[in-house]
C-alpha cells in the first residue's frame, strides 16, 4: 500500500485549483437505493451513503445545492429523469461558456448488466451512453455495487492501482469511472461502519481523511487511493473476501480534480502532527461512524465534519483511546491527546460488529387534539379533547430504523351529556400511557415513519351537578400511527404526527367507537 | 401459521380488549339517576327568621310546613340519594340495580334500589327503594316507589314518589324519632329545569292515630320558582282548636324572594269553621299586618304594609 505514498506525493503537488476555484460548474446525482427486486437481498446502507455523498458534495464539493440531486429508493425512471435534468443545467452552464463537470454516485444493487432500483432496471450500458452524451466536460462515475468493475467504458484504461500519472489529467476532459469492487467481487456493507466500506471510505477521504497533500483538497485520485487502500484493508479478511475498487479513465487533456475542499469551511475536527498515528473512528451523536481517519505518525489531517459531537476512538492492542469533541458551527477544534482516556475493549462506542444504536434515544414533547368517531347517540360520550403529550423513544434498539417509543399524554375540557331525559354538563379528563412500534425512512431532512401503537386510556369525568357520581373508563386501544418528522438540526426535530385508535366501549353495551389524533412535537435526540 | 390461528389469535386478542375496559362511563346511567328526584331539587328554601321571638304567627307556620316538608323529603329522598351516590351494581338494557347494600345505622338491614325504564316508552321510568332484614331471613319490603314520565324533555316532567312508613314500622324497622308518627308519604310534582319555570310538588302525609289529638294528615301543595319565591298551602287536619270536633284548616302563604310574604288561614271545618286570619311580613318575618277576626287586639298595621306578591297560577290537588 505504500506504493501510494509516490504517487500522492506527486498528485499532491501537481493538483490544480480547489473545488471553489477551479471555475468548474459542478452538477450531482446521487442515487441510493437498498432494494435490488426480486433475486435480491435488501441492502441496509445503500440510502444512507447516498445521502451523505450528497451531504458532502454540497457541503464541500463545490457542488450548489439546485445543481445536485438526491434520489433514494428511486427507480430507474427518477434517475433518467435526474440525469436529463442535469444535463438540461449543465447544457444551459456550457452556453454560457462555463467548463462543467458531471459527478454520478450510484449505491445499490447491480446485477446482469442493470442497476437495479427496486423492482425496475436501468441498464449499464444505457446509463453509460446517457453520462458519455452528457454536455459537460468531465463526467465522475462513482459505483457502489456489487462486480461494477465490469462498468469501465469501451477505450478506458484502467488505472494501476498504485501509479496515477496526474500529470495527463490537467484540463481533463472525458470519463472517469470509480467503482467499488471489481468486475468479479461482491461489494460489502458493514455494520460496524453502518455503510458499504467503500462509499465509508470514500466519505471519510472526502471528509479529509485523504488529503495526504495536506493542501486542504482532496482530490479524485486521493479520494480513490485511501478508499482502495482502506476497503481492501477492512475486507481482506472478511468472508466474501477482499473487495479491490476500481478506477479506469477514459480522458484528453491535463490536470486533476479536487473533489472536496475541506478548509474551505474552517470547521470541523483537526488532528495535529503530534497527535499519535493511526485510525481515528469518529462516532456522531447518532451513534453512526462519520469518518474512518487513518493518520500516519508526523502527518495531520483535517476532517470536515459537520457541527454536532462526536465520540473518538483510536484502538491499541491492549485498549481504546476514546474522548469526545464538541465541533460548534464554523469552527476547527484540534483533537489533542489528552482529550483521549484509556478504556476497555468493552467501552467501544462502536459496539460488538454493529454501531451502537441503541444509544439513540429520543424526547418530544408537543400538543395534539384528539375526538372519538362516536355514533349519532353518543356524541356527548367522550368530547374532542386538546392533549399534551410527552415521548421517549429509542431508535434502532429492536431493528434498524425500528422506533420503539412510550408516550404520555394527558388533557382535559368541558362536555355536555345530552339525553332525552337529561342534560348533563360536566368537565372531562384524559390521560393515556402508551407504547408504540414504528417504521421509519430516514432522509436527509424528512423521516417518514407508519407503526403500531397501543395505550391505555383512562378517561373521566365529573358533573356539575352533585347527584350524579364521577365517572371513569379505562381500556386499552390499539391504534395506528404515522408522521413525518423534520430535522431543524443535527439533534432537534419537528415532527407532525396522526393516529387512528380502535376504541371499545363496553360499559352502556359493546360500542365499538375508535379515535382519531393529529399532533404535533418538538423532538430531541440525545 | 395458518389462517385459522391466526383468526383465533385475533379473537382472542378483541377477547382481551373487550374484558380489559372497564369503569362506571356511562350516559344511560344519568337517564336512570335523573328519573329519580333529588332531595334539593324538590326542597324548599326560605330565609330563616331574623328574630324568632319575634316572628309572625302565620309566617312561623309556614317556616314550620317547610321543615315538615324538607324533613319529609330527607327521610325518603335521602336514602336515594346516598344510594345514587354509588354506581349501579348491576346493568340490563332496561334496569339499573344500586345494592344490596347493608344499612350502617340499622344492623341487620340493607337496602336495594331498582331503577326500570318502560321498554316502549323510554322516556318512563319507575323505581322501588326496598328494604331487608337479612338476620330475619324476611323477603323484600317496598318502602319508597316512583315514577318519572320526562317526555317534556331533559329534567323536565312529572313525577310521584310515596312512602310507606307504616309497613317498616310494621315489619320492626326501627324508625328516627322524626319519621316514627308517620304511615304514609306521598309527593307528586312536576318537574320542569327550565329558567323561570317552577317547580311544583304536592305532598300528602298522613300520621298514625294518635292519642295527643294534633295533627293526624298534613297535605302540602307548593311551587318555587328559580329566584326562590314560591307559594304553599298545607291543609292540616286534627283536632287543633279547643272543641269537641276535629278541625281542618288551610294556610295559603305566599312569598318573595327576599323572604317578605303573606298568608291567610281559614278553619274550613270543626270547632271555629268560617273564620279566617291574614297576616303580612316583612324580610325580618316581623308582622307588618295582622288580622284576626276572632281577636281584635291583636290586630296590627294596615294591608297597605303588605308586599306587593305576583300573581301566580292557583295551587291545585
Amino acid at each position: 500500500m505504500r506504493r501510494w505514498a509516490t504517487a500522492a506525493a506527486v498528485i499532491a503537488t501537481l493538483a490544480a485549483g480547489s473545488a471553489r476555484a477551479e471555475g468548474l460548474r459542478r452538477f450531482a446525482v446521487i442515487v441510493g437505493n437498498d432494494q435490488g427486486g426480486a433475486d435480491t437481498r435488501p441492502l441496509l446502507y445503500a440510502g444512507a451513503d447516498a445521502a451523505k455523498v450528497y451531504d458532502i458534495l454540497t457541503r464541500l464539493g463545490g457542488v450548489q445545492a439546485p445543481d445536485a440531486t438526491l434520489v433514494v429508493e428511486g427507480t430507474a425512471r427518477d434517475v433518467l429523469a435526474a440525469v436529463a435534468q442535469a444535463n438540461r443545467q449543465a447544457g444551459e452552464a456550457a452556453r454560457r461558456g462555463e467548463r462543467t463537470a458531471l459527478l454520478f454516485y450510484y449505491s445499490g444493487h447491480a446485477k446482469d448488466g442493470a442497476l437495479r432500483l427496486g423492482d425496475s432496471r436501468l441498464p449499464i450500458d444505457s446509463l453509460r451512453g446517457l453520462l458519455a452524451a452528457a454536455p459537460v466536460d468531465v463526467r465522475i462515475v462513482i459505483l457502489d455495487a456489487c462486480r461494477s468493475g465490469s462498468i469501465r467504458s469501451k477505450g478506458a484504461r484502467k488505472a494501476p492501482a498504485f501509479a496515477i500519472e496526474s500529470d495527463s489529467l490537467r484540463d481533463a476532459k472525458g470519463m472517469v469511472i470509480l467503482t467499488s469492487s471489481a468486475s468479479d467481487e461482491d461489494s460489502q456493507e458493514s455494520d460496524a461502519i453502518g455503510g458499504s466500506y467503500f462509499s465509508h471510505h470514500l466519505a471519510s477521504g472526502l471528509l479529509g481523511g485523504a488529503d495526504r497533500s495536506g493542501d486542504g483538497r482532496v482530490t479524485l485520485f486521493e479520494a480513490y487511493a485511501y478508499a482502495y487502500d482502506r476497503t481492501v484493508a477492512d475486507t481482506v479478511e472478511s468472508a466474501a473476501g477482499a473487495q479491490h475498487p476500481t478506477f479506469s479513465y477514459d480522458l484528453a487533456g491535463n490536470g486533476d480534480l479536487v473533489l472536496t475542499d475541506v478548509a474551505v469551511r474552517h470547521e470541523g475536527i483537526y488532528i495535529p502532527r503530534r497527535a499519535p498515528g493511526g485510525v481515528y473512528v469518529l462516532v456522531d451523536h447518532q451513534g453512526f461512524v462519520a469518518a474512518e481517519i487513518d493518520k500516519g505518525d508526523g502527518a495531520d489531517r483535517r476532517v470536515a465534519l459537520a457541527p454536532g459531537r462526536y465520540r473518538v476512538k483510536r484502538r491499541l492492542p491492549d485498549r481504546l483511546r476514546i474522548g469526545e469533541i464538541d465541533v460548534p458551527r464554523g469552527e476547527l477544534i484540534t483533537l489533542e491527546e489528552d482529550r483521549l482516556h484509556d478504556a476497555p475493549f468493552t467501552a467501544d462506542p462502536v459496539k460488538g460488529g454493529r454501531v451502537d444504536l441503541s444509544s439513540r434515544w429520543s424526547m418530544g414533547a408537543g400538543i395534539g387534539y384528539q375526538a372519538v368517531f362516536e355514533a349519532p347517540d353518543g356524541s356527548s360520550l367522550f368530547p374532542p379533547t386538546a392533549l399534551i403529550d410527552v415521548d421517549l423513544a429509542v431508535r434502532n434498539f429492536l431493528r434498524r430504523d425500528w422506533v420503539l417509543g412510550v408516550d404520555l399524554a394527558g388533557g382535559s375540557t368541558n362536555g355536555v351529556a345530552a339525553l332525552p331525559t337529561v342534560t348533563a354538563p360536566f368537565h372531562f379528563t384524559e390521560a393515556s400511557l402508551s407504547g408504540s412500534l414504528a417504521v421509519e425512512w430516514p432522509h436527509r431532512r424528512l423521516t417518514p415513519f407508519v407503526g403500531g401503537r397501543l395505550s391505555l386510556l383512562v378517561m373521566s369525568r365529573r358533573f356539575q351537578d352533585d347527584a350524579f357520581p364521577a365517572q371513569f373508563f379505562a381500556t386499552l386501544s390499539p391504534g395506528l400511527l404515522g408522521g413525518l418528522s423534520v430535522r431543524l438540526s443535527p439533534s432537534t426535530s419537528l415532527v407532525a404526527r396522526g393516529r387512528l385508535h380502535y376504541l371499545l366501549y363496553n360499559i352502556d353495551g359493546n360500542r365499538s367507537l375508535g379515535y382519531w389524533e393529529l399532533a404535533t412535537m418538538v423532538a430531541y435526540d440525545f | 401459521m395458518t389462517f385459522k390461528t391466526r383468526a383465533s389469535m385475533l379473537a382472542v386478542s378483541l377477547t382481551i380488549w373487550a374484558g380489559l375496559g372497564c369503569g362506571n362511563y356511562s350516559n344511560e346511567d344519568l337517564a336512570f339517576m335523573a328519573a329519580v328526584p333529588t332531595t334539593s331539587q324538590l326542597a324548599v328554601e326560605l330565609p330563616a327568621a331574623v328574630n324568632p321571638t319575634a316572628e309572625a304567627e302565620l309566617a312561623k307556620r309556614t317556616h314550620d310546613a317547610i321543615a315538615t316538608v324538607n324533613g319529609s323529603l330527607r327521610n325518603v329522598l335521602g336514602l336515594v340519594d346516598g344510594v345514587r351516590a354509588s354506581t349501579p351494581t348491576s346493568r340490563t338494557d332496561d334496569s339499573r340495580t344500586w345494592g344490596p347494600f347493608p344499612d350502617d345505622q340499622h344492623a341487620g338491614w340493607r337496602w336495594e334500589l331498582i331503577v326500570r325504564r318502560d321498554p316502549a316508552a323510554p322516556t318512563t321510568f319507575t323505581y322501588d327503594l326496598q328494604t331487608q332484614n337479612a338476620g330475619a331471613q324476611t323477603g323484600w319490603l317496598l318502602f319508597v316507589s316512583g315514577s318519572f314520565d320526562g317526555a317534556g324533555g331533559a329534567r323536565q316532567g312529572s313525577g310521584q314518589v310515596s312512602a310507606d312508613f307504616k309497613a317498616l314500622s310494621d315489619a320492626g324497622f326501627p324508625l328516627d324519632s322524626d319519621a316514627a308518627n308517620l304511615a304514609d308519604l306521598t309527593f307528586t310534582y312536576q318537574n320542569f329545569d327550565l329558567a323561570g319555570s317552577p317547580i311544583q310538588v304536592t305532598m300528602s302525609m298522613d300520621s298514625l292515630p294518635d292519642t295527643s289529638g294534633t295533627v293526624t294528615s298534613l297535605n302540602i301543595l307548593y311551587e318555587i320558582l328559580s329566584d326562590q319565591s314560591g307559594e304553599m298551602s298545607f291543609t292540616l287536619t286534627g283536632n287543633l282548636v279547643a272543641g269537641p270536633a276535629a278541625e281542618t284548616v288551610r294556610v295559603d302563604s305566599q312569598w318573595l324572594a327576599s323572604g317578605a310574604g303573606e298568608a291567610t288561614m281559614l278553619v274550613a271545618s270543626g270547632d271555629g269553621a268560617g273564620l279566617q286570619q291574614t297576616e303580612c311580613w316583612d324580610r325580618t318575618f316581623a308582622a307588618t299586618f295582622d288580622h284576626k277576626p276572632w281577636s281584635a287586639a291583636e290586630d296590627l298595621g294596615t294591608a297597605d304594609s303588605c308586599p306587593a306578591l305576583p300573581v301566580l297560577a292557583p295551587l291545585a290537588p
